[in-house]
């Protein structure tokens, strides 16, 4: 007999839990999974389907009706999947769960378009940082470059405490419209555990709770602590974006240290400064 | 002096955020549709429109607005309210 569907939708995070769920001890053993994605980054809106080329991912017939459970990762600017209301109305539990991102470790982010080896990565290598982009514009040596970087005061350039606020609220609005909430869980350790890698990537540490919250949401039970960390660890943490240390000291970080090494995919994990050398380079390794 | 018309500076202050031409933008452009959107660059805008027309925006309102015309709205709600 076939069995009943667990459907998640969404993107890294969310394939992330995917694989997390699959490799949970007998979990397949009473569900099937599928996976749904937007043709944009969730956190994009559908015009902007040329500048994000990624494919939609829309589960098999098969899958949907036999969907009993729905992840739902909510999005800012996008609808909805148009299957939401099928699915509810044919008696599966719709769970919504928030989309995650720290805008305030990385305010200098920018789209950027220096040329780049898409045989060996598909999206821009490095997230765009605006403000070495700025030091770049006048030239000098990558350790001068890297030495003006480090004068900067970020905090004050991005007002970082108002952005911090807004961040906060912007929590609460996602967290109004999910089933499982995270913000309360994010803002009590934001300055003691690092909990995000990137912009929209975050660590297993937030990964392990909220597959823990899902679970324990839909099915009124816990898992093992041992499971959880098998199945979470090392999920999101292939490109470590560099925080300033300006931005360290101004929101209080006490898990950052200024000798951490952060990792570029395959290349290797380097320190903020080989880091940055290797993005005025635009080195992305072969 | 009075307080200029916000819909006069806005457009404005959105192009310096966004790199856009100003001519583009009016009371109905939707930002979250513009290609430098997304959730870095507006809490970006909303703490670089605070500073452009010295007020403290409400978070609620601010963080929902998706319009050129409701981002208006929030920020004649803070003047109204004499919020800098």
């Amino acid at each position: 007999m076939s069995k009943p569907v667990v459907l998640l939708y969404g993107q890294c995070q969310v394939r992330a839990l995917v694989q997390a769920l699959t490799a949970l001890p007998g979990f397949l053993d009473t569900y099937d999974l599928a996976y749904g994605a937007p043709a944009v980054g969730i956190d994009r809106p559908p015009t902007r389907a040329a500048a994000t080329p990624t494919q939609e991912i829309v589960p098999a017939e098969d899958s949907l009706r036999r969907c009993e459970i729905f992840f739902l990762q909510v999005p800012l600017a996008q609808p909805e999947p148009s299957y939401t209301d099928r699915l509810a109305s044919q008696g599966a539990r719709v769970v919504r769960i928030p989309f995650l991102y720290c805008p305030v470790l990385w305010p200098q982010n920018c789209v950027e378009r220096r040329e780049f080896d898409r045989g060996l990565f598909p999206a821009p290598p490095y997230k765009g940082d605006r403000v070495m982009l700025d030091c770049m514009a006048h030239g000098g040596s990558e350790d001068d470059l890297v030495d003006e970087y480090l004068t900067k005061d970020l905090a004050v350039l991005f007002k970082i405490e108002r952005a911090m606020t807004f961040w906060q609220q912007a929590m609460l609005e996602i967290d109004n419209r999910c089933d499982v909430k995270l913000a309360p869980f994010i803002l009590r350790h934001f300055r003691t555990n690092r909990l995000f890698h990137s912009f929209s990537h975050c660590t297993s540490r937030v990964l392990r709770y909220l597959l823990s919250e899902m679970i324990r949401y839909v099915w009124k039970e816990g898992v093992p602590d041992s499971h959880l960390d098998f199945v979470t660890t090392n999920r999101l943490n292939n490109l470590e974006v560099p925080v300033h240390p300006s931005l360290a000291r101004a929101l209080g970080l006490e898990w950052y240290r200024d000798d951490m090494r952060y990792r570029h995919y395959e290349n290797g994990s380097f320190t903020l400064r080989e880091y940055m050398c290797r993005y005025i380079r635009y080195d992305h390794g072969k | 002096m009075t307080e200029p018309s916000i819909m006069a500076l806005l457009p404005q202050a959105i192009a310096d955020h966004f790199a856009l031409d100003p001519g583009e933008i009016t009371a109905d452009t939707a930002i979250t549709e513009r290609d430098s959107w997304n959730p870095i660059t507006h809490l970006g805008l909303l703490v670089h429109l605070e500073q452009a027309f010295g007020v403290q925006l409400e978070e609620e309102p601010a963080i929902r607005a998706s319009t050129v015309r409701e981002l208006s709205a929030a920020i004649e709600q803070a003047r109204s309210r004499g919020t800098s």
